[in-house]
């Protein structure tokens, strides 16, 4: 038998993975954090002196609290059970990587458990949303500069 | 239940038609040059505007898709009322927040000083950043 045969065989014998139901889920629960931020974004607009711009700054700090609280408890575990890429994709799930990379190693001591690892998989986001920033403005500024589009 | 929903979705498609009350200047009596600049802008479907001396502050509904375009939309229609008064200061705005804060001027109908103080404040909220 070879690789190829192995191969036929396996992929008749797996479950089929469901890919639109997948999608729709992670649809659904994306589309109703964001609902929540975009209430949560008039709401600091309406009470505070917060415009358009400025106000995403504590929405995304609300968020990640929420978030926080939620995996602390356990329910984001569910969400994300549920919904997949949509519950990993906003800022809640970079939340989430955050505070449960936190606890998973607070046995560890605070310093070197809690502290060195808090950022373990949430660094590569860090490192890679600065990078990819970077790029995007690299890539406007030589557009802007040639004079396809303005700023 | 069917009813109810037909009748509903009815409401909204009919209150999205009545948009003659988002036209707003006030006070009304110095709109005269300002209502035909704001008139013949296609790419807005509503606009409240603040005038004192010194002064021109506008809040703009742009339309859904045109928003991608909101900085130069509103450079465009500033250029345009700068030229109108070239003694006043101007600012145009598509942010929501501001559009609020015209609209609560607009329903206290403040008057001199109280209305200078508020003009201010919004001008130092739309100057914040990031």
């Amino acid at each position: 038998m070879d690789q190829q045969q192995f191969q036929k065989i396996v992929d008749e014998k797996n479950p089929k993975v469901p890919y639109f139901l997948n999608i729709l889920k992670a649809f659904i629960v994306g589309g109703i954090i964001c609902t929540i931020g975009q209430l949560l974004t008039f709401f600091y607009m309406r009470f505070f002196p917060f415009t358009e711009g400025t106000a995403a700054n504590p929405t995304v700090a609300t968020l990640v609290f929420i978030a926080m609280i939620l995996t602390g408890t356990g329910i984001y575990k569910k969400i994300a059970q549920f919904g997949g890429a949509g519950s990993a994709v906003p800022v809640t799930g970079f939340g989430n990587a955050v505070i449960s990379a936190a606890i998973e190693h607070k046995s560890e001591g605070y310093v070197l458990g809690v502290g060195g690892n808090m950022f373990k998989l949430a660094g590569s986001v860090i490192l890679f949303g600065v990078l990819s920033a970077f790029v995007v403005a690299l890539i406007k500024t030589i557009l802007v500069s040639i004079g396809v589009i303005s700023w | 239940m069917k009813k109810s929903i037909i009748v509903f979705l009815m409401l909204l498609l009919l209150g999205a038609c009545s948009n003659e009350k988002e036209k707003v200047i006030f006070p009304a009596d110095n709109s005269a040059s300002l209502k035909p600049i704001m008139q013949k802008q296609e790419t807005i479907h509503g606009y409240k505007s603040v005038i004192n001396e010194e002064n021109i502050l506008v809040a703009i509904n742009i339309n859904r898709f045109a928003r991608f375009n909101k900085t130069k939309i509103e450079e465009k229609i500033t250029k345009q009322i700068e030229k109108q008064f070239p003694e006043r200061q101007v600012l145009v705005t598509g942010d929501q927040k501001i559009m609020w804060e015209v609209e609560s001027i607009i329903d206290k109908k403040l008057k001199e000083e109280d209305l200078k103080k508020s003009i201010e404040k919004i001008k130092s909220l739309s100057k914040e950043e990031t």
